[in-house]
């Protein structure tokens, strides 16, 4: 008698790489009615991680058309275990998968749109968190700002490319409906956000993005204003804070070791 | 702790349909007539978000069953707690009146295939799920429904039916029976068997759902699509089971090519048909 374990290992092999010796003497059915339905698990197997990339990857799907998506899809699959009974986890690594893959050579900026896609899902799918209530703040003396320090939320990521991703992303939304026209010669800043449950793709200013990306890694406002300021000569701290308070992105502030936590926005 | 029962004790005993995204604003907006909904337990893992919103607003209209596609049961790996600890804290939060998973192994060596692959009916499969399933009642603290899936091949050298490996698995860890009508006739075909000997085998106590979907045929055998509407076959093998098995709540299920909620409403509107007319006479005389 076969243990389970060689049961599914032999399995395993027929799926994924059509080797079926071990198998095929563990079936009940005769070898050529078991190869025939054995192609029906291999269909189901690609079919549905295919089914999984294109919910996660609509953008490169649209840019790259069906025939290319579907090979593609499916040399990643072959190539890339999916490591979870979830499926929303798999896909991580396509836009690699993509930059090393031949037939997309000549569209450069193909594989930083599917990193781009990645980071939309996972803001989707991040924990919420309530914003700031920045009405704390007053019960800090004005001179002392520079010593604090912010949570920013979950549910962002952010991205630097050589490609401009917002335009990009902009332009292949569905009902789009404007210039689809894209000024490729420069790059972005991405930030990816999510407000009331929808995830948005901007651009950060090169000073916005060195701020954010300093203060979540929990530096004092100080620092991060200095540095940024030190990068981008034309930084605006009062329209930085703006911007970031008003799309939810402060979630906690710290002043010396007491932590001013916001309210749910419910 | 367990609760009694079958696992499916407090979904009412009516038709529901299977909640699926493309659906999600409609049921909101409009609120249908049907008694219960069902959604895949791992489409709400994510921490946060819309799809935890939409759940728990849906919740609070109508009873939900939490269907699982990913434990892996029957896997020889390790039982993922990550995957079970994302369950239960979705079932804390939701309060589903059903949790269920299926009777299949979907990865091996830590390779996933999400996928229901079909396990071997041996005496080492048996324990070996047996105490998976304990293992998951005794985290999320209560009965599992169990579900037999469509096959396309058997193994080989089998201790004993499908059907009587079901009824095992539910007499050793005390979790309920989710018979999905539409896979014992898939497999019917496919393997040879007689349907009525699988409701036969399947102690009616132990049975807290239904599930019913269409079929495809592909060359010579049948293959579990979720694509179409339940076929003639199944609604009178559907029939049949409810004379043995009283009324149990029935799920109208369809994943692929997901027509407008209203198909599937009607869908549920034949199935509650079907259960409204079950006599007591009818069930008694099968019994």
């Amino acid at each position: 008698m076969h243990s389970l374990h060689s049961n599914q290992s032999a399995f395993c092999d027929a799926i994924i790489s059509g080797v079926d010796r071990a198998l095929l003497p563990m079936l009940a059915e005769a070898e050529d009615v078991a190869r025939r339905r054995l192609d029906t698990y291999r269909s189901n197997f690609i079919g549905t991680l295919s089914a999984a990339l294109e919910s996660a990857y609509p953008v490169v799907a649209q840019i790259v058309g069906g025939a290319f998506f579907t090979e593609a899809a499916r040399q990643f699959i072959l190539a890339t275990p999916s490591a979870s009974g979830d499926l929303n986890e798999f896909g991580e690594g396509f836009g690699d998968f993509l930059g090393a893959y031949p037939h997309a050579a000549e569209l450069a900026y193909l594989p930083d749109v599917a990193r781009m896609e990645w980071l939309v899902q996972r803001v989707f799918y991040a924990a919420d968190a309530p914003a700031a209530d920045l009405a704390l703040l007053t019960r800090i003396d004005a001179e002392r700002y520079g010593q604090l320090c912010f949570s920013v939320t979950p549910a962002h990521a952010r991205l630097d490319s050589r490609w401009p991703l917002a335009d990009i992303w902009r332009v292949n939304q569905a009902g789009f409906a404007g210039d689809m026209t894209v000024d490729f010669s420069y790059g972005a800043q991405l930030l990816i956000t999510r407000r009331d449950d929808l995830v948005y793709v901007e651009s950060l200013t090169t000073g916005e993005a060195v701020l954010l990306d300093l203060l979540a890694a929990g530096q004092p406002l100080a620092t991060a204003t200095e540095r940024a300021m030190a990068t981008d000569p034309g930084f605006d701290l009062g329209a930085a804070l703006r911007r970031f308070v008003a799309q939810g992105m402060l979630w906690q502030a710290r002043f010396a070791g007491e932590i001013l936590t916001g309210f749910p926005r419910t | 702790m367990r609760d009694p029962g079958n696992g499916g004790g407090l979904l009412p005993a009516r038709a529901g349909i299977g909640l699926r995204d493309p659906h999600h604003r409609q049921v909101l907006a409009e609120l249908p007539g049907v008694s219960w909904l069902e959604v895949h337990s791992e489409n709400f893992f994510g921490p946060g978000g819309r799809p935890l919103r939409v759940l728990e607003a849906v919740r609070r209209h109508y009873p939900l069953s939490l269907h699982g596609v990913g434990m892996s049961l029957g896997s020889s790996d390790a039982l993922s707690k990550r995957h079970l600890d994302k369950l239960k804290v979705l079932a804390e939060r939701i309060e589903p009146a059903a949790i269920s998973e299926h009777l299949c192994w979907s990865s091996v060596d830590g390779r996933f295939f999400n996928d229901l692959l079909p396990l071997p009916y041996t005496e080492e499969a048996l324990s070996h799920v047996a105490s998976r399933i304990d293992r998951m009642q005794e985290v999320l603290a209560r009965t599992i429904l169990i579900e037999n899936v469509s096959s396309y091949v058997r193994f080989a050298g089998a201790a004993m039916p499908e059907w009587e490996f079901l009824a095992e698995l539910s007499r050793r860890s005390g979790c309920g029976i989710l018979l999905d009508v539409n896979n014992i006739h898939v497999s019917a075909v496919n393997h040879g068997f007689d349907p009525m000997k699988y409701l036969r085998g399947i102690p009616p106590e132990a049975v807290g759902e239904i599930h019913l979907a269409g079929y495809s045929e592909v060359d010579d055998f049948l293959v579990d699509t979720h694509s179409r509407p339940v076929q003639e076959v199944v609604w009178d093998l559907y029939t049949e089971a409810l004379k043995r098995f009283g009324r149990v709540a029935t799920l109208i299920e369809w994943d692929n090519d997901i027509p407008p909620l209203e198909v599937l409403l009607a869908e549920a509107d034949k199935a509650d048909q079907l259960l409204e007319n079950l006599t007591t006479r009818d069930h008694a005389l099968a019994a």
